[in-house]
């Protein structure tokens, strides 16, 4: 099939997925004293477990102080991004909510929406540095402390081996995004304290579960001669699953339990959360949808009541060990 | 017959075909004598791993574009699709939902089958509609949510008997399957002769509707069975499976393996080829250490060198 067949059968889909969530969705009437604000959401689609809690958690919060919301979903399909950007900015709003699906293509539509006069909130991923005084404010995940808290887990589940040295691979989110960028330097930064465990790899997985088991099933197999791979670090916990299936597929044992390969996710969900508990995974970070989606939306609703916003706002990470899986295993579950 | 007119343009246009495959193989051969890693066993066995999920859904591809309905653009959503609807009814015990999740990919793909098979709906519209809606009626009833399993009673389909995942020992009997059906059965003969030509079928008193439908199931019942992998893989199951590019591996598979885009020629078992072929060269560019960007952009060139072969083929034997 062509690229352009593709992109065509893409925005075809976009539009009657759309038209179906449409039908699907009820459409709530609230009164509060925001009642004839109106926010225009650019967000991923609901069909992405994490979206779904992080746009129901600003839409109802919105809705509850009466502002008017307009949701446009994309599937982080960057291109009808732009073009949804562009819908956005025709309709005036008081304050368009992007989640960006790549920060280098939003750049023109954050000029125009800036000429336009409409403020821009960038959410949960960074906006490029070209572009900062084009946006309003932004509300971020603390990337690189994700990266970091990643980096800990593996040098701490490696040294409960008792390994004097290993070899580590990296299956990432899209490589080219500012957010997995930044937790790649968050994890290198601590990596580079503990020199015995190499990174020997890091392949891009596009936060595809299928996907990112078949790279780690391979790497697997390329490393074999090579002194095997003792700890991946998955970008999400649901693309650390199937990483520890392809494990188990290859013959490897997984945990420290077992005394096999250590695994660390990079943003929390409940199905990593019941991996920890089982003793696979050995930790992961939160930023989880309902907190994040929480931070951002009592940003929006503070700018939209004219108070003073900072800038950027990083949402506080945390941690996520068998040993911290109480304080978080509930907000990660909901993800 | 189908068949006859494809051996004699098998015939004509040979020497091409055999050209451009050995090219192909003396080019992969050469990359993987040169690149570390390659040749092992555990290799063979990723490969081998990585063909199942588009391997199932690229069986039901190839006999979607033998019938002549061009490609369909929802069996990826129909194997993610199945798959959440697996983990719902493995409550019900496995054989259940194993059995339950075959039902629901078979009714799903007859419905689409009967529109299309029935009513002459365009098939590129239709199954993006309906992929569309079963994403649509997925997040109404699971609310978006991420299905987990309650127990563990799925874990054999996770086994790997000699090495080699379960799944795969699947796809090999269902090629198996499929390839007797088409070549052995009245029911192939039919598919093979709508997809050569439409009128011919009618005016050879074909029930359209009947055969579309057909095609159509055993299409969502492959998907079915992909889905099933696809869920006991990942241990649970969300719209998240179809974030990737399972349907257009599917399609560039059955591409490559020389199915006609237009139908009435094919095969499974050269899909089959066509998906080890792309596991391959996807295998050979990450051993080698290029970007995912680098695997797309082979896998595509390979595609249009086949389809333009293919192309050519047929125009001379025409």
């Amino acid at each position: 099939m062509s690229k352009t067949a593709g992109n065509k059968s893409k925005a075809l889909r976009a539009v009657l997925l759309a038209a179906v969530a449409a039908v699907l969705s009820t459409t709530a009437h609230a009164d509060g004293s925001l009642a004839g604000k109106t926010v225009t959401l650019v967000t991923c689609g609901t069909s992405n477990p994490w979206c779904k809690v992080f746009n129901d958690q600003i839409t109802s919060k919105l809705k509850d102080a009466g502002v008017k919301v307009n949701v446009l979903e994309n599937d982080f399909d960057a291109v009808l991004e732009v073009q949804q950007m562009n819908e956005a900015i025709s309709q005036q709003p008081d304050l368009i909510m992007v989640e960006p699906a790549d920060d280098k293509t939003l750049v023109g539509s954050a000029k125009k929406a800036k000429a336009a006069g409409v403020p821009v909130l960038y959410m949960d991923s960074p906006a490029d540095p070209a572009i900062m005084d084009d946006i309003a404010f932004q509300v971020i995940a603390d990337n690189v402390a994700l990266g970091r808290f990643a980096g800990q887990n593996i040098i701490d589940g490696l040294r409960e081996l008792g390994l004097k040295k290993a070899n580590v691979i990296v299956i990432s989110g899209t490589k080219g995004s500012t957010m997995v960028q930044d937790r790649q330097r968050g994890f290198e930064e601590v990596m580079a304290t503990a020199p015995e465990y190499k990174v020997i790899d890091v392949q891009d997985g596009n936060w595809d579960p299928v996907l990112s088991g078949n790279i780690a099933q391979q790497l697997f197999a390329k490393y074999q001669s090579q002194g095997g791979i003792q700890a991946v670090r998955a970008e999400a916990d649901y693309t650390a699953i199937p990483v520890i299936q392809a494990a188990r597929q290859a013959g490897m044992k997984v945990g420290v339990a077992e005394g096999g390969l250590i695994v660390s996710g990079t943003n929390c969900t409940k199905a990593g959360i019941d991996s920890i508990r089982a003793g696979e995974m050995y930790g992961t970070a939160t930023e989880d949808a309902f907190t994040q989606g929480e931070y951002t939306v009592d940003a929006a609703l503070k700018f939209l009541r004219g108070e003073k916003v900072e800038k950027t706002i990083v949402v506080p990470e945390y941690r996520v060990t068998k040993a911290t899986l109480g304080q978080y295993s509930e907000v990660c579950s909901k993800g | 017959m189908a068949q006859d007119g494809e051996a004699f343009q098998l015939n004509r246009g040979r020497p091409m075909t055999i050209a451009a495959v050995g090219a192909v193989v003396i080019l992969v051969a050469a990359a993987a004598a040169t690149t570390p890693g390659f040749i092992s066993i555990q290799n063979f066995r990723a490969i081998l791993a990585a063909t199942t999920f588009v391997g199932l859904i690229a069986v039901g591809m190839t006999v979607i574009m033998i019938s002549g309905s061009f490609v369909s653009m929802s069996l990826g959503t129909m194997a993610t699709i199945t798959a959440i609807f697996f983990i719902y009814a493995l409550k019900f015990g496995i054989a259940g939902a194993i059995l339950s999740t075959l039902l629901l990919g078979g009714v799903l793909g007859l419905v689409q089958g009967f529109l299309i098979g029935a009513w002459d709906a365009n098939p590129i519209i239709v199954t993006i509609a309906a992929g569309a809606l079963m994403e649509g009626v997925s997040v109404a009833l699971t609310g978006g949510q991420a299905l987990s399993p309650p127990d563990n009673n799925y874990a054999f389909l996770n086994t790997t008997p000699c090495g080699i995942p379960v799944g795969t020992f699947v796809l090999l009997l269902l090629v198996a399957v499929v390839e007797f059906l088409l070549r052995r059965t009245r029911l192939g003969r039919e598919v093979y002769m709508l997809g050569e030509s439409r009128a011919a079928a009618r005016a050879a008193s074909l029930s359209l509707g009947e055969v579309g439908c057909w095609v159509f199931m055993l299409a969502g019942f492959s998907a079915a069975l992909a889905g099933i992998f696809l869920a006991s893989f990942n241990h649970g199951a969300s719209l998240l499976l179809n974030r990737g590019t399972l349907n257009y591996d599917a399609i560039a598979a059955t591409l490559i393996g020389g199915t006609a885009i237009v139908g009435g020629r094919g095969s499974v078992w050269r899909t089959l080829l066509g998906v080890i072929l792309i596991a391959t060269i996807t295998n050979l560019v990450l051993l080698r250490g290029y970007s995912f960007g680098a695997q797309i952009f082979f896998k595509g060139v390979i595609m249009a060198v086949f389809v333009i072969v293919i192309h050519l083929r047929s125009q001379r034997g025409r």
